[in-house]
């Protein structure tokens, strides 16, 4: 698990004047599920499209297996590429399509029959393997696109958003299938996406990108219980946020004011009195109550959502900010009510410094 | 209602029908006619009907015309791809407004007349001609090159005629291509040639049909080009059946070669269908 | 990378150089004071009066303007119409209708030169303008029909029904609603009638008569006993007339696909 399998380091890449990535290192362990999550336009598929080589970098370095692959084709590289729209070959069969990689190597005729086989049991496309791409759903598609990746046992396999274009639930079961299939054939996978929800399903480690920055690399856990930005925080599930002044400190605990009528009480790290700190605060972590003590803050409602397994509770706190309260039980008790109490646990506080917008 | 709505629709396509039965039918369909009658000495048509037409083809004479025809059609077919495929992969690599200026380049030749480029041609390929003058002062030469007034004259006229139509739907076939396509085969490992046999000539054959078709008909029936740049010397489909419609005046056997003409050509069709083109795309541009 | 860069530039200029050779060479001509087409011996602008005493010459080019307008006119109204009408109708020999039309484009021009002047002779039609222009009505209107059909292909099969649905009638709906919406079909099927016509040699040679001479035939006989420099002075100004039309109508295209652009 520890060895290095991919390294990046000090990539730039700008078109024109604008700069996608602006010195960037990682390092991808063998074996690991590696998701590079951003919005669109963060420069993630650049990213991939460097390790694959169809790009080449402007500076920095690349490395496969401890192999110097910055200046080398990507025929020469032992990577394959998963495209967005899968560009499978409209002309050629599923199998066709599936050893083009080993007749373009002149791979023997036994070893390619061979392996084809192999891969179509893998995908579980052997009935289709006459079939043209455009006969094909996409799930299928996707399989096959797989599959011809698979069959060169490439050291590491790239994904560019492949899900994409499937539908809600074909895309739940092909992420399922993904991580599977990654488990049992033991390859690194990279894997591009701007869904927060496959990443954190599917991903050993995550990197989150953002204008060509590396804003955390983490596990899924870590980047939701822990954000060390501003950004991770937003970016990553939904956040209540709340800009304040440390106003005095007593007994390891800050006392923070966001406006005149809003005050949260925090654990202290070495504050000082004036830190200006970015408190978040998840929609799960609010609990409501129906007295109004020191410490909870009013929120009048404005709405309820119910969505099967929890319900969402909108409202606005005094200063009009708007917060949002997932709620696991039912809501009923607070159904007919105006105005309830919000309230939280001190550990269930992510607290972000400042004006770094890094984590304490 | 419906009795003026049929009226009204007969009137529309009148004219489309009355075109298709006078302008396309009957012409052809006399053409099939005479090819099986006979001729007389002083040109006119005598209707018994015979086969000797046909047979006549099959001379060794006029076999040597089909195929040195189809063997100049098939040159000039190969060299127009040989031009257009690298042509087109270069050009669709380019910003989107150099690409619509290429493709304008291309056209403005052949809007002007052909017969004054060909006219041009022999300025630059006869004996003292541009080019020989030019190599003749340089000393590469001491005595002028024969370009012209045999085959290479005739297959130079012939490409530089119809090269647009083979560029055109090549260009457009190419452009079409999937980027990520071309990239998934760098990806897997092919080569750039590997990935020209495997993947591009195959997802572009419509196109290569299309422009094959369009640059090895015409290449036969072209009678102007191998009488300018040909001097006459060879003799192909086009020229034969000129000569037995107005100098041999021989109209029957005439008739006859452009019904063997008719059949290949529809027999390339044929083909051009069977591998997904379309008959719209045909000629248009 | 820059090296291949530069060969794959230099053959796009290759190719370029290979079409645009032989015009740049009647353009260079043009200007030469000797007679004859061999060496550039000085500049003049001579040969362009000569062009406008030269009778015959212009006569020609006046017939094949005549034959050309004449025969895109007539090919562009009943191929708009006919290709509405074959999209629209279900009829017996519809679908034969659709296929005899593709013979014209397919067929060698040759074999259509021939059997039109077969025909002619037939019915004892004598050979003239008006064959000619009947000739190039029969190879250009297919062109016609096919570019129309491709926009046609693409419209919203439900723009009609709309157009009634809101109380036009069907005359109306054609003349606000269809052909608006075929034009761009229309405008080139019209402009590649035009061009094919304007240089056509095969079929003119078969089907034109004496005192119907086009451009095309004129210099087809030339060649043969020796092109003076007044056709080259005319070619290339009809060299300058292309390129300026086509100049304007894509500086015209991208300044609209600019805008579109800015919309987005």
């Amino acid at each position: 698990m520890e060895k290095v399998i991919v390294q990046i380091k000090n990539m730039c890449q700008s078109y024109g004047k604008k700069k996608v990535i602006d010195d960037i290192s990682i390092d991808v362990y063998e074996g690991e599920f590696l998701t590079i999550l951003g919005p669109s336009g963060c420069g993630k598929t650049t990213i991939l499209r460097a390790i694959s080589g169809l790009d080449f970098i402007q500076s920095g370095k690349i490395m496969i297996d401890d192999v110097d692959v910055t200046d080398l084709d990507p025929t020469k590289r032992e990577v394959n590429t998963i495209f967005q729209n899968y560009a499978l070959f409209t002309t050629m069969s599923v199998e066709k399509n599936i050893n083009f990689g080993l007749r373009m190597k002149r791979v023997g005729k036994e070893e390619i029959k061979k392996r084809t086989e192999e891969m179509l049991d893998l995908v579980k496309m052997g009935e289709f393997r006459n079939r043209k791409p455009r006969e094909l759903s996409g799930g299928q598609q996707q399989r096959v696109a797989i599959a011809r990746a698979l069959i060169n046992r490439p050291k590491v396999l790239l994904l560019d958003e492949p899900l994409s274009a499937l539908d809600q639930k074909l895309r739940k079961q092909m992420q399922l299938e993904l991580k599977n299939l990654q488990k049992k054939m033991k390859i690194t996978f990279i894997y591009v996406t701007h869904s927060q929800d496959e990443a954190l399903t599917m991903s050993d480690r995550i990197v989150i990108l953002n204008e060509g920055k590396i804003e955390q690399i983490d596990t899924p856990h870590h980047i939701y219980s822990h954000p060390k930005t501003r950004f991770v925080a937003d970016f990553i599930g939904e956040s209540n946020i709340f800009d304040g002044i440390v106003e005095s400190i007593s007994e390891g605990q800050a006392l923070v004011r966001v406006t005149d009528d809003i005050t949260f009480t925090i654990t202290s790290r070495g504050y000082k009195v004036g830190d200006k700190v970015s408190i978040i605060v998840r929609p799960e972590n609010f609990t409501l109550e129906d007295e109004e003590n020191d410490k909870n803050l009013p929120l009048k409602i404005k709405n309820h959502i119910f969505d099967g397994a929890s319900t969402q509770v909108i409202g606005t706190l005094p200063n009009r900010q708007e917060i949002k309260v997932e709620l696991r039980k039912g809501s009923e008790d607070f159904k007919n009510r105006e105005t309830v109490y919000l309230n939280y646990q001190l550990e269930d506080l992510i607290i972000l410094k400042g004006d770094s917008h890094e984590a304490v | 209602m419906k009795q003026y709505d049929s009226k009204f629709k007969w009137l529309i396509l009148f004219p489309i029908v009355f075109y298709c039965l006078f302008l396309i039918v009957l012409p052809l369909l006399y053409i099939f006619i005479i090819s099986f009658f006979q001729n007389d000495y002083y040109g006119g048509i005598i209707q018994v009907f015979t086969i000797k037409n046909y047979i006549q083809i099959l001379d060794i004479v006029y076999l040597k015309v089909f195929l040195q025809s189809f063997l100049i059609a098939f040159i000039t077919t190969i060299i127009c791809i040989c031009i257009a495929y690298p042509f087109s992969l270069f050009v669709s690599e380019k910003k989107s407004r150099y690409k619509s200026i290429f493709l304008m380049l291309v056209i403005i030749p052949f809007l002007t007349n052909s017969l004054i480029r060909t006219y041009g041609w022999i300025v630059l390929l006869r004996k003292e001609g541009l080019i020989n003058t030019l190599l003749f002062q340089l000393h590469l030469i001491d005595e002028p090159l024969a370009l012209m007034y045999n085959s290479l004259g005739i297959i130079i006229g012939m490409v530089y005629t119809l090269l647009p139509f083979m560029i055109l739907p090549v260009y457009s076939a190419v452009d079409k291509l999937d980027r990520s396509m071309l990239e998934a085969s760098s990806d897997l490992g092919a080569s750039k040639w590997q990935r020209f046999i495997h993947v591009i000539i195959p997802e572009t054959l419509p196109g290569l049909f299309n422009g094959s078709l369009m640059v090895f008909i015409p290449a036969i029936g072209y009678f102007f080009i191998s009488d300018l740049l040909g001097g006459g010397k060879l003799m192909l489909l086009g020229n034969l059946i000129k000569n037995q419609f107005l100098v041999a005046r021989n109209w029957p056997f005439g008739a006859s070669v452009s019904i063997v003409l008719i059949i290949i050509t529809f027999f390339l069709v044929k083909l051009y269908k069977k591998t997904g083109g379309k008959m719209d795309d045909l000629g248009g541009f | 990378m820059k090296k291949k860069k530069f060969l794959k530039n230099l053959f796009i200029g290759l190719v370029l150089f290979f079409l645009y050779l032989p015009i740049l060479v009647l353009v260079l001509y043009s200007f030469n004071t000797s007679k004859l087409n061999i060496l550039f011996e000085g500049f003049t602008l001579k040969w362009y009066l000569v062009l406008l005493e030269n009778r015959s010459l212009l006569e020609a080019l006046g017939n094949t303007l005549f034959v050309a307008v004449t025969s895109t006119l007539v090919s562009t109204i009943i191929g708009t119409i006919s290709a509405i009408a074959l999209k629209k109708y279900r009829f017996f020999g519809r679908s034969v209708l659709n296929e005899l039309l593709y013979i014209p484009i397919v067929i060698p021009e040759i074999v259509l030169g021939i059997a039109l002047l077969s025909i002619y002779t037939f019915f004892h039609i004598e050979l003239g303008l008006h064959t000619l222009i009947l000739s190039h009505i029969a190879f250009s209107l297919p062109f016609v029909v096919v570019s129309v059909r491709s926009v046609l292909n693409s419209l919203d099969p439900h723009l009609e029904e709309a157009s009634s649905d809101l109380g036009a009638s069907p005359i109306k709906t054609f003349f606000h609603i269809t052909l608006p919406a075929v034009m761009p079909g229309v405008i080139s099927g019209a402009l590649l009638a035009f061009t094919l016509s304007l240089d056509d040699v095969v079929i003119s040679y078969f089907t034109a008569g004496p005192g119907s001479n086009t451009l095309p035939l004129k210099i087809y006989s030339m060649i043969k006993t020796g092109i003076t420099p007044d056709v080259n002075a005319l070619s290339s100004l009809i060299l300058l007339v292309v390129i300026t039309i086509l100049t304007l109508s894509t500086v015209i295209k991208i300044r609209q696909s600019g805008k579109e652009k800015a919309y987005e």
